[in-house]
This record gives C-alpha cells, sequence and structure tokens, in this order.
C-alpha cells in the first residue's frame, strides 16, 4: 500500500470502519511509513484530547432530569386514557351509521322531502301558462310526429285520450323544465281552462315518486310515477279531477 | 377495572422509558450544549427530544439502539430549530480559518507544541461548520459508527465520512495556523 492510498484510510482505520483485509494492508503500511503513523497519531491524539475534553465537563442533568419525569406523569387527556378497544369500536359504530344513513337516502330518496322540488312544480306551472296563452319556449309537435313522441316518452302506443273527461284531442309541445326535456300535452275542452300532461321517462328525481298533489300559484297540480314514466298533471283549480286523469293516463302506460 | 389495567400499563411503561431512555440524558445534554447555538437552548432541545420521544415511545423497539434513536430526534429537533443567522455568522469564521488568517480574533492563540487545554480544545471545535463539528461529535465523542451517524444525521454515510475528514482537518489545521503565528511573533 503506497502513503497515497493510506493516508485516505488512516481515519477509517482509526474508527474501526476497515474491513479485515483494508486493516492488515494499512496495518502493514504503518509497520515502515513513519509520515503516515505520524498522521495516525496526530488523529487519535487530537480525538483522545476531544473526548477527555468533553467529558471532564460536569453536567448538571438532575434538574433536567426531574423536568422529563414530570412531564412523562402528567394525567394524560381522557382521549389518551381511552382503553384500547373503544377506538376499533367508536370507528365500526361509526361506518355502521354512515352505510345505513346513506342507505336510508337511497331509498327514501323521493319522499324524504317531498316538497323538496317545489320549484319543479312552479316552474311546470309557468310553463303551462306560456302555453296556454300562446307564449311556449317548448317546440311544436306534428300531429304525425305526436304518436311516435308519446311512445318514446310515454311507453304508450296511443296517443292518451280523455274524452271521458271531456277533453279533446291534444297537441303536443317538447319543453325542459329544470334542465329536463318532457313531452307537454295540451287538451282543451269547450269550456276552456286548458290541462296540460308533462311526460317523461323517470331518469332522474326531479318530480317525487310518490303521488303529490299541490296548488300552486293558481293552479292545480298532481304528479305520479307508473312503470318508470313520471307523469304531471297541469290544471286550473276547478278541475278536481286531477288525481283521476293522472290514473287514467298511467293506465295506458305499457308496463 | 379497564382504568386499573391502563394505569398499570402506564406506570410499566414510564418505567421502560426511565430505564431505556432517560439514562442517555448526559450524553444528549453534552452533545447539544457543544452544537447548538447559543448553548444556553441546548436544555430546550433536549426537553423537546425527551417530549416527542415520551410521545412516540410506542414506536420504539425495545433492544434496540435508544440511544441512535434519540440523537435522531435531537438532531431533527434541532434542525427545525435552527437559526440561520447563527449558521451564517460560524460559516463566515470558518472561511477565514480556511484562508489562514492570522486574525487572533478568529484563531485560537495557543501553541499546539504546548499541552492543549480541554476547554481550547472544544473552543477550537466550536470554530468548525455545524455539519462537521456534528458529525466529528457524534463519531469521537458520542463513539457512534458511522453507519449510525448517517442514520441520526439523516444523510449518506460517505457524506458522514467527507465531514468526518474535513473536521479534524481543520482541526489540525487551526492548530497548526496558530503555531506558525507563534513562530513568527518570536
Amino acid at each position: 500500500m503506497y502513503c497515497e492510498e493510506a493516508k485516505g484510510l488512516i481515519q477509517l482505520y482509526l474508527d474501526g470502519e476497515l474491513d479485515a483485509r483494508s486493516t492488515f494492508g494499512i496495518q502493514k503500511h504503518l509497520e515502515s511509513c513513519v509520515v503516515c503513523l505520524h498522521l495516525l497519531n496526530s488523529y487519535n491524539k487530537q480525538d483522545q484530547l476531544l473526548r477527555e475534553a468533553a467529558r471532564e465537563e460536569m453536567i448538571d442533568s438532575s434538574r433536567m432530569r426531574a423536568r422529563i419525569l414530570a412531564a412523562t406523569t402528567r394525567k394524560a387527556k381522557w382521549y389518551q386514557r381511552r382503553p384500547y378497544w373503544l377506538m376499533p369500536v367508536l370507528k365500526s359504530t361509526a361506518a355502521a351509521l354512515i352505510v345505513i344513513l346513506a342507505l336510508a337516502i337511497f331509498l327514501l330518496r323521493g319522499n324524504l322531502f317531498p316538497y323538496v322540488n317545489q320549484q319543479v312544480y312552479a316552474a311546470a306551472a309557468s310553463d303551462h301558462i306560456r302555453c296556454v296563452t300562446g307564449a311556449s319556449r317548448g317546440k311544436s309537435i306534428e300531429m304525425s310526429e305526436l304518436r311516435g313522441f308519446v311512445t318514446r316518452f310515454g311507453k304508450m302506443q296511443e296517443i292518451p285520450s280523455l274524452a271521458a273527461f271531456g277533453y279533446g284531442t291534444p297537441h303536443g309541445i317538447l319543453c325542459k323544465i329544470k334542465g329536463e326535456q318532457f313531452l307537454h300535452l295540451v287538451f282543451n275542452r269547450p269550456e276552456g281552462n286548458p290541462l296540460s300532461i308533462y311526460i317523461r321517462p323517470r331518469t332522474s328525481e326531479l318530480l317525487v315518486l310518490s303521488p303529490t298533489s299541490l296548488k300552486l300559484e293558481g293552479y292545480r297540480l298532481f304528479s305520479t310515477s307508473m312503470a318508470g314514466i313520471d307523469i304531471l298533471v297541469v290544471s286550473s283549480l276547478d278541475e278536481t279531477r286531477a288525481p283521476a286523469i293522472a290514473q287514467a293516463i298511467a293506465q295506458q302506460v305499457n308496463r | 377495572m379497564w382504568r386499573s389495567k391502563e394505569k398499570q400499563s402506564e406506570v410499566e411503561r414510564r418505567k421502560l422509558f426511565e430505564q431505556e431512555a432517560v439514562c442517555h440524558l448526559e450524553t444528549l445534554l453534552r452533545t447539544a450544549a457543544r452544537l447548538v447555538t447559543p448553548s444556553t437552548e441546548a436544555e430546550d432541545i433536549v426537553q423537546e427530544t425527551y417530549l416527542r420521544a415520551w410521545k412516540h415511545f410506542g414506536t420504539f423497539e425495545t433492544g434496540t439502539n435508544c440511544r441512535a434513536w434519540l440523537f435522531r430526534i435531537m438532531f431533527n429537533v434541532i434542525k427545525s430549530r435552527a437559526s440561520r443567522k447563527s449558521q451564517m455568522l460560524t460559516d463566515q469564521l470558518v472561511e477565514k480559518m480556511e484562508e489562514g488568517a492570522r486574525s487572533s480574533s478568529n484563531v485560537i492563540s495557543f501553541d499546539p507544541l504546548k499541552t492543549i487545554e480541554g476547554h481550547e480544545m472544544l473552543k477550537a471545535v466550536r470554530l468548525l461548520k455545524e455539519d462537521y463539528r456534528a458529525v466529528l461529535w457524534l463519531i469521537v465523542v458520542d463513539e457512534f459508527s458511522y453507519q449510525e451517524a448517517a442514520g441520526i444525521l439523516n444523510i449518506p454515510v460517505g457524506t458522514v465520512m467527507s465531514r468526518l475528514h474535513r473536521a479534524r482537518n481543520g482541526l489540525r489545521k487551526l492548530f497548526q495556523t496558530s503555531a506558525h503565528a507563534r513562530r513568527a511573533e518570536l
């Protein structure tokens, strides 16, 4: 081993970090090299002096020890003193409650807040007013095409008839209520006071699932759902047969 | 009933903590006092070290190197509380030392031919750059291995070796520079 290599290894040798082969090599070198031996000795002496100086320092740790022991014996907060089994039980209970809540919301979604979508009914009433006053924003449907729309939106074979209630053949409009497209059938009768039927496949919770009756803005509204088809009847207040009319429409839906 | 069992395990835990960890208090205090500027902060640092150690004592595996674990926590505390200003001052002193400045304000004025006093040695170590000082202290005074020191400081083993090399050579140069200055005066 040459001096250049030995000098690079002297500190590792001093610290006992060399493997057996390198240790043997450097020991052999030091037997014959005064310069490297002197370097090793100076490092060694320097280290010894530092070690002795450090250890000679008087360190009063008694006060520190008392502080540390006091800090570790302080009463823990209640959640730190909890029994080991408490947290797993609490977590399981919380998880179960969340699952039950989610299930309840899913199952009751239509009925939980029956009037939460009152805006939809109000929008329908407003649309009905626009249609009957000739200010409809929707797209009129040609009579020749109406049957196709009735099938598509209401799963019905024929254009629904309300002749039994004294209403004539409807005309159809495609309209949007709260972003959802409806088939709007407007039925007229000789006495006036047209009636609107809004039909669409049930693809969202826009209308309440169960039969719902409302009075809004001077109109009577009745909604129901049958075989995946939402049906909403908007009529004047004097039309008390709205539930029956909705039922008549619903019966024409193919199941 | 579970409260008395809980209390019992708490007592046992504290007892184990005293046996395994608190016994290293003096070593930690000594090292902190030498590495931290100002040294009066050492007690705060060691106290915070032990509080963190107590909090995480559950993660410590009995039988493993508790001393190294405590040192690792302490160096993390030091790092998080490090003062940039004091670091810059120390670096400036080291730069002057490495240039071989003869100014007696920055160089320990003692003759290496004489027996070096302990406090002079400690004063010389104080002049080293903080990173070098830390490695030198851990290896030489606290007698950690290179691997342990690397774990404590969270640096590679190679960096430990190079910093130690520079620290030892830095001290040697410091003594030699002083000796030359003295000879010149004579």
